[in-house]
């Protein structure tokens, strides 16, 4: 829409808002795979808009994910401030886990069902026009399952360093068949993929809950003028945190751009 | 029926008459091209009337010799001596002020509000008095106009959607020829879809709404085209920067039938096309509309109009996405004149729109197709039943069909063909209304409007509990009822009058509507999504209270009104947080909540008419809230179409005979909107904390625009004329929107942009008629 209105014409300038000060809250970034090195829990809080970016970390907070069809409970060590991991835990397709943090005296709890495997068939790239402006996009393709729910999710990577765009989908119009996913990016022309870089992507099966989380994240809070009502995602998170706990699968391809 | 006889016998309260009296009655229509006037007021002594929508009025007198004094705007004055030995039709001919080429000036001696009548919140616009306002593309538009008297609100910089009275966008009834047309706007908002050269006249009811208008809370646009001339063949048209359009008119058969053929076209993709780039030049953006009208006098007592309305928009980038939309309208009307006092109108009504995407990417190859289709069938009776009664009455019944959403996709496409249920619905309406001129200084309007909303099968409906899950589905065959809810709407209204130059009025109407829009995005969208009402989405329903003074100043060249009201309304609709409107789903309950919302505010409008001068100054104090569970926290939060302060200034002067110079200038507190409250890092990006609804504003707004028209030649049959306008003269940046986002320059930072659309946006045009 801002699009059609920009073939108009436009300005944009970069202005001063005092923005009031919030409360700070808990933000969790819980993440278990199916493969091991991958569980991290990153804990931190929210900042004032005028701060830096840099994350706000919580330390010293004790950190849990219990295998609710097994009852095992494996406890995360603070590997750097704000980081807690787990070397060798890997999830278990159907199984489910729950995530719980203590700081301090607050409790968070979050359950996340890893889902089945669906095999990353293909990563390639091809040439797109968008509004006269060619991009290299990476497509991804894989055969959704023949019933409902698969939630997917891709990362993109290139030359090792990841982006920033969250690409979600799910098989709500497309059950059951081939789908060629294409990650759309608008990027400056610095941040083009160019001939000779590697494009890495993890093809991620997410419990629908995250999908919901992604979706309503990428709606809502990332700051684009689109949403009517900005609004903090819908997390799986209990307790009045913010974040998200996701149990998912994961498959990695890279393919060098021709 | 028994029903209907029932009301309209409770309604009167008939004072026997001994006197000898009859009935003058007939149709009011101008010299020149034979259009009926509507509004034209007829006055007898201190008695009078005017004449309704299809130029008809009746009026009751005592035997003996009267002087009729015919006025109405932009029309000459006349006076017609008559005496009254039985009850007699005379057809009044009125000319036009600018065929009276000695004087330029509007000069017109009708007051444009009656001081008298009980009606309130309503507001008049004749294509005639928006010539001359400076518009952006030098596109004149009725929808943009409105904007600018007070209680009216633009939806945004440029945009043809409005908020009356803190009511959403989607609870203004527009009528086009009576068809309810869904989606007013072309080319995303920046033009409405009434081309002006086909519009005769524009009234707009924010409040005390008469029982014969229903089914949305917020306001009425009754908007009427012309009836095409019946004396003698017209061409006339325009030609500006982005559009050009045509108009023909002409009669059948002289006096007696015409027919009316407008058309318009935008042409900024010719441009788009001479591009030599072939990324530029398969882009598409334009939109075209045709209007045709057909009326045909079958006898003394009967006439028959045809009206139809038909438009499409077309974007599209590329050959990878497509999106075009559209309405449709057709209305065939029969007037029929049972006796002087008895006048009848039945109406057909066809109303549809729908849309169209089209994406072709890789695999993704497929098709959506939404659509909203009415049939409607009205009987309406006018009963000029004494000189102190006159009543209204009719039925109205409306079919419903709606088709949310259709994917069409090919074999080999990664989707999936697939359609949401088509949702049935008839919405019944009877309503009955008497404005009883109690006395010389009181009058009193009372009505009741009753309607019927049924939800028909077939189609699965649902049980939802308080997470928006779905508990249970119920399965309803075709034509089964699945709740029908009814409503009285009772619509009261009272005048006083403290002399010939001032007047207190008062009302109170409820509205209830069933046909409800969601969207989840702060422009309007061709997509945004009409749903009827299910057992879980009730009717939305308001009830206000409004109370006004008028007063005509200085021997009624400038007329002032203060109106104030205060509005509750039920059952509003909002979507969860997360909300997916698109989702491929039957239960989009799932995705809303419901709540209820209240406005109030102080209305003034200084008016001057006639003069070289005229213009009007209108300013708005107005609140408006919403209270929804789920949503800040259980508490009242602003509504975004809330703004405290709304200023509009707008005069034309008139140089000489060839010169017209007019300005806007337009000050509105910014809407309110939500703004993070923090900050937090979620996958290596940035995310934003938000912990209040609209607790913000934008900045506020303001604008100046100028116009200026030149008419290079004006004889009794051929005028042309070059409009010139400069929107946003004084370049003010006003945000359009307001982004954050990590700095482009220190990213460890984050910043906030502001976007602004336009800025000295010149344009010109050349009209003709020949």
């Amino acid at each position: 829409m801002v699009a059609a209105a920009a073939m108009l014409q436009s300005c944009t300038k970069v202005i001063d808002i005092k923005l009031k000060d919030a409360d700070k809250k808990y933000v969790i970034e819980a993440t278990l795979t199916d493969a091991p090195g991958n569980c991290n829990v990153l804990l931190s809080k929210t900042k004032n808009f005028s701060d830096d970016n840099s994350m706000n970390v919580v330390t010293s907070a004790t950190v849990s994910i219990t295998d609710n069809n097994t009852g095992v409970v494996s406890m995360l060590t603070e590997s750097a401030p704000g980081v807690y991991n787990d070397a060798t835990l890997a999830g278990i397709s159907g199984h489910t886990y729950t995530l719980k943090v203590l700081i301090g005296s607050n409790t968070f709890t979050a359950s996340s069902a890893m889902p089945q495997k669906v095999a990353f068939d293909t990563l390639y790239m091809t040439s797109d026009e968008l509004f006269g402006d060619i991009n290299k996009l990476a497509n991804v393709e894989y055969i959704d399952p023949p019933s409902l729910g698969h939630c997917y999710q891709a990362r993109q990577y290139v030359n090792g360093k990841v982006l920033k765009d969250i690409f979600v989908t799910n098989d709500e119009y497309s059950n059951g068949k081939r789908n060629i996913d294409k990650l759309f990016r608008f990027a400056d022309e610095d941040d083009k993929v160019k001939t000779g870089d590697t494009v890495t992507v993890d093809f991620l099966c997410i419990d629908p809950a995250l999908y919901k989380y992604w979706f309503s994240l990428q709606q809502n809070a990332t700051g684009n003028a689109q949403s009517a009502a900005p609004a903090n995602p819908v997390t799986n998170i209990q307790g009045g945190a913010i974040g998200y706990f996701t149990a998912h699968t994961i498959d990695t391809k890279s393919v060098v751009a021709d | 029926m028994r029903f209907i006889l029932f009301l309209v016998t409770i309604l009167f309260c008939i004072p026997a008459i001994a006197q000898e009296n009859f009935t003058m009655s007939g149709v009011v229509k101008s010299k020149a091209k034979g259009e009926t006037i509507i509004g034209a007021t007829i006055r007898v002594g201190t008695t009078g009337t005017v004449s309704n929508e299809y130029g008809f009025y009746s009026i009751t007198l005592p035997r003996g010799k009267h002087t009729l004094e015919v006025s109405s705007l932009g029309m000459q004055s006349k006076k017609v001596e008559v005496t009254l030995e039985k009850n007699t039709v005379l057809n009044i001919i009125v000319e036009d002020e600018s065929q009276n080429l000695s004087e330029v000036t509007i000069k017109s001696t009708a007051s444009g509000r009656s001081i008298s009548g009980t009606q309130m919140g309503v507001e008049k616009l004749s294509t005639a008095e928006i010539k001359n306002i400076p518009v952006l593309m030098g596109e004149r538009d009725l929808l943009k106009t409105v904007q600018l008297l007070p209680g009216i609100k633009s939806a945004g910089e440029g945009n043809s959607g409005f908020y009356v009275r803190g009511g959403a966008s989607d609870q203004n009834l527009i009528l086009l020829d009576e068809a309810p047309v869904y989606n007013a706007s072309h080319l995303l908002g920046f033009f409405s879809t009434f081309n002006s050269d086909a519009i005769k006249d524009m009234t707009v009811y924010k409040g005390g709404m008469p029982a014969q208008y229903g089914g949305r809370l917020s306001s009425v646009l009754d908007i009427k085209m012309n009836d095409g001339n019946n004396q003698e063949y017209d061409v006339s048209g325009g030609i500006g920067l982005i559009s050009a359009k045509l108009n023909i008119e002409g009669p059948i058969v002289k006096d007696k039938s015409s027919f009316l053929i407008t058309g318009r076209r935008t042409y900024a993709d010719v441009f788009l096309k001479l591009s030599p780039d072939s990324t530029i030049n398969q882009n598409r953006l334009y939109f075209y509309d045709l209007n045709a009208k057909l009326n045909y006098t079958l006898s003394d007592k009967d006439r028959l109009y045809l009206s139809g309305y038909f438009g499409q928009d077309q974007l599209g980038v590329g050959r990878l996405f497509g999106l075009s939309w559209g309405n449709g309208t057709g209305t065939a009307r029969w007037n029929h004149i049972f006796s002087s006092k008895l006048f009848s109108n039945t109406s057909l009504i066809f109303s549809n729109y729908n849309y169209k995407i089209n994406i072709r990417s890789g695999a993704n190859d497929f098709e959506i197709f939404s659509q909203i289709r009415d049939w409607n069938l009205k009987q309406e009776f006018q009963w000029y039943l004494n000189s102190r009664n006159s009543i209204r009455f009719g039925v109205n019944g409306i079919f419903h069909t709606l088709t949310p959403g259709e994917i069409k996709s090919s074999a080999t496409s990664s989707v999936n063909s697939s359609s949401l249920q088509q949702r049935y619905s008839l919405e019944n309406a009877v309503y009955a209304t008497n404005t009883w001129k109690a006395s010389e200084r009181v009058s009193l309007t009372y009505g009741l409007r009753l309607t019927a909303f049924s939800i028909l099968g077939k189609g699965d409906f649902f049980n939802i509990n308080t997470n928006g899950d779905v508990t249970d589905t119920l399965s309803y065959n075709s034509g089964q009822i699945v709740k029908t809810y009814v409503n009285p709407e009772p619509r009261l209204a009272a005048s006083y009058e403290f002399s010939e130059a001032a007047s207190v009025k008062a009302a109170y109407v409820r509205n209830v509507q069933n046909m409800h829009l969601i969207s989840n995005s702060t422009s309007s969208n061709p997509t945004d999504k009409w749903l009827a009402s299910t057992n879980i989405i009730k009717p939305e329903i308001s009830d206000q209270f409004s109370l006004g003074y008028y007063k005509n100043l200085a021997e009624n060249r400038y007329e002032l009104t203060v109106e104030t009201y205060y509005k509750d309304m039920q059952n509003q609709i909002d979507y969860r947080n997360g909300a997916n409107i698109f989702i491929n789903n039957d239960a989009i309950e799932t995705q809303l909540l419901f709540g209820k919302g209240r406005a109030y505010g102080l209305e003034v409008l200084m008016k001057k008419k006639v003069g070289k001068w005229t213009g009007w100054v209108s300013y708005t104090l107005s609140k408006t809230e919403r209270k929804i569970e789920g949503i800040s926290n259980n508490n009242w939060y602003n509504a975004r179409q809330d703004r405290t302060h709304d200023i509009a200034i707008v005069s034309s002067y008139q140089l000489s005979k060839k010169w017209v110079i007019s300005g806007n200038w337009i000050y509105y507190t910014g809407n309110a909107i939500t703004f993070p409250a923090g900050k937090y890092t979620v996958n290596n990006q940035v995310v934003y904390y938000y912990t209040e609804r609209n607790s913000y504003r934008m900045p506020n707004y303001h604008r100046l625009d100028l116009g200026a028209t030149w008419t290079l030649k004006q004889t009794k049959k051929r005028t042309s004329e070059l409009s010139f306008s400069l929107y946003n003269a004084y370049g003010r940046e006003n945000a359009y929107t307001i982004e954050f986002r990590e700095s482009k320059t220190d990213p460890n930072r984050t910043e906030a942009v502001q976007t602004a659309l336009f800025k000295f946006i010149p344009s010109i045009s050349y009209n003709f008629k020949f």
